[in-house]
């Protein structure tokens, strides 16, 4: 008797493998256009909900993308490959992102809460799965969930990028996640 | 809902929300223009008129299928994913249209032909959504196919063959034949597993199963729970073979193993811990006390693997970003083997006790960066590195000057990243 059967329909999206992005990264440097736009395709939903998380407001998410990527293409040259190339774009999305951060700290035009979208063009679904993402967790919290189900890291992966432990990492993923469900 | 559909739920909704620039000749100019010179801010480039237009075209094509009765009907026994009609195998097309809006409405196409030979339609279709997605490495538009009991997904490639065509739903895609089914994947997992001598007893065993994508197919993945060992089987969904399988102690107690006539060990693993074996605490304790660290601060996995028929106690402790790994025998507790992973980086040419890379390896990696041999590095003047953290991110700042221009890199102090670069001429 076959017991404790769960039927499930998983839809997992690949995330793009190190291999694949460091191929497109180098046809940018050999000045084919294909390989941004592949790029941006594989990983700009990373990078902007990376750049939202932090920045809290899609206009400035919008231009860090862009700058994220005009970075990208003129380092796509100078670019070596060490094996991680998606943690190499964060961490120019990053410092972007906290470079903006600076500035507005010290002009005082830093959004203290989340900006809602105004954007009409995605759905009210999506946007209630936004705002959830933005107004219910906490900041470190909205890291680690964008960097692990839309960027693709693995936990261990983030502990090492945020400085953190695995352990505190794990938690606050679970936690976030749980926070997340009670709403839909 | 689990963990894996909220995931699926947030990953859809950013793709969704990210800024939708999929062509590169309005994306590249903006970068050509810009290239090589500092301050220029990029404009916002806006492409969403191709969503926008791919919107009114999938509508348009939805409507008028619907009103020339051209019904959304799985014809029952149509195998999609096994390429009747199917994909063309050998031509496949790795690369989108240059055209976007041509390769979506070759792909609707085709979808709606596809659509108009099948039976068993579902009730309605609302909404077609669509998006890039890599499939495995092949790029490829994924059409979600809003229908009633449930959605439809289909991955198309660029020149309109259609890649895979399933329901959203396990069961009901298994009820229309795509997929091999449950019970055949089983029966296929028993015969594997009688083929290479693996005990497999459902009938004493708790049992799961997922349908799950990898690497672009289709698995079944199959998890028998034995004792306190679980035998997990890749079965393909649609050719029901086995691809592969792996055992895996999922306790701390462990079965004996058996012993054939002529006293060699093997099959199945043990049942039971054998006497006088240490406990899961005491094997962490001796490990931890050997790494100097207190359980309190750390995280830690512990597993039983057989090496060689004999069972060992694999522990791997994780504390801040370093990962120890200790192999200890079940028997008495002896350390088989130590491991600590400072995650460095292979260019780090030493094991700095906090994982740090040291400087000179810092130095040596931005020179080489910009195209300077580090072992003659002549005409290298005004060299600097200094030890930087910029919100918790912890790097070196590497600066010099070289054939009249003045460099600075960042440098990340744990991976060896080049974070970013800067070349400036000196005035």
């Amino acid at each position: 008797m076959v017991k404790g059967v769960k039927a499930m329909a998983l839809w997992s999206n690949s995330f793009p493998a190190s291999g694949t992005l460091d191929g497109y990264i180098s046809r940018m440097a050999s000045g084919d256009t294909q390989g941004l736009e592949l790029l941006y395709q594989a990983v700009s939903p990373g990078v902007y909900a990376f750049a939202l998380s932090v920045l809290k407001n899609s206009h400035d998410a919008e231009d860090v993308l862009q700058d994220t990527f005009l970075r990208v293409y003129n380092g796509a040259a100078a670019y070596r490959s060490q094996g991680k190339p998606m943690a190499w774009i964060l961490t120019i999305a990053k410092n972007l992102c906290y470079k903006r951060l600076q500035e507005q700290q010290r002009t005082g035009t830093a959004p203290q809460e989340w900006q809602n979208y105004t954007q009409s063009n995605i759905s009210a679904d999506d946007k209630a799965v936004i705002w959830a993402c933005m107004e219910q967790l906490s900041d470190d919290e909205r890291q680690i969930v964008v960097l692990h189900a839309v960027a693709g890291f693995k936990h261990r992966e983030i502990a090492q990028m945020l400085d953190e432990k695995l352990s505190t990492v794990l938690s606050k993923y679970h936690r976030a996640i749980k926070k997340l469900k009670e709403n839909f | 809902m689990t963990n894996k559909q909220m995931e699926k739920k947030l990953r859809r909704a950013f793709q969704r929300a990210t800024p939708n620039r999929t062509d590169a000749s309005a994306v590249h100019p903006l970068l050509a223009e810009t290239k090589n010179r500092k301050g220029v801010p990029m404009k916002p480039v806006k492409t969403n008129l191709q969503f926008r237009l791919f919107t009114g075209l999938a509508a348009t094509a939805a409507v008028v299928a619907l009103i020339l009765g051209v019904t959304f009907l799985p014809k029952t026994g149509i195998n999609p994913a096994a390429g009747a009609p199917g994909p063309a195998q050998n031509s496949i097309v790795t690369q989108p249209a240059a055209d976007h809006e041509l390769g979506v409405v070759r792909a609707i196409e085709t979808l709606n032909s596809y659509l108009a030979d099948m039976e068993n339609a579902p009730a309605s279709t609302e909404n077609w959504d669509w998006e890039f997605q890599l499939v495995g490495d092949i790029l490829v538009y994924e059409f979600e196919i809003e229908a009633e009991p449930n959605d439809f997904i289909a991955h198309v490639y660029p020149d309109g063959k259609v890649l895979s065509w399933y329901e959203d739903d396990a069961a009901a895609s298994s009820a229309h034949g795509w997929f091999v089914g449950l019970d055949a994947a089983m029966e296929a997992s028993k015969e594997y597993a009688a083929a290479n001598e693996l005990s497999l007893d459902p009938s004493s065993s708790s049992f799961n199963w997922e349908l799950e994508t990898e690497d672009g197919k289709y698995t079944y993945e199959l998890e028998y729970r034995l004792g306190v060992y679980e035998i997990t089987f890749w079965v393909d969904a649609v050719t029901g073979v086995v691809l592969h399988h792996e055992t895996e102690f999922k306790s701390g107690f462990i079965p004996s193993a058996t012993t054939d006539a002529q006293g060699n060990t093997e099959g199945p693993p043990p049942t039971t811990l054998p006497s006088g074996s240490i406990s899961r605490d005491e094997a962490l304790q001796i490990a931890l006390k050997h790494a100097n660290l207190k359980e309190a601060d750390v995280w830690f996995t512990i597993d039983v693997e057989l090496d060689d028929a004999v069972p060992n106690y694999d522990i791997e402790i994780y504390f801040g970003k370093d990962r120890y790994e200790y192999e200890i025998r079940l028997s008495d507790g002896a350390i088989l083997g130590a491991d600590v992973d400072y995650e460095k980086d292979a260019t780090t040419t030493t094991d700095p006790p906090d994982g740090k890379i040291p400087s000179n390896v810092a130095i040596n990696l931005a020179l080489e960066h910009v195209g300077i041999n580090s072992n003659a590095s002549q005409g290298v003047s005004h060299l600097k590195c200094e030890a930087d953290s910029d919100n918790g991110v912890k790097h070196y700042d590497v600066s010099f000057h070289y054939n009249g221009y003045s460099y600075e890199l960042e440098i990340g102090m744990y991976n060896a990243i080049v974070i970013s670069v800067e070349k400036e001429t000196i005035d």
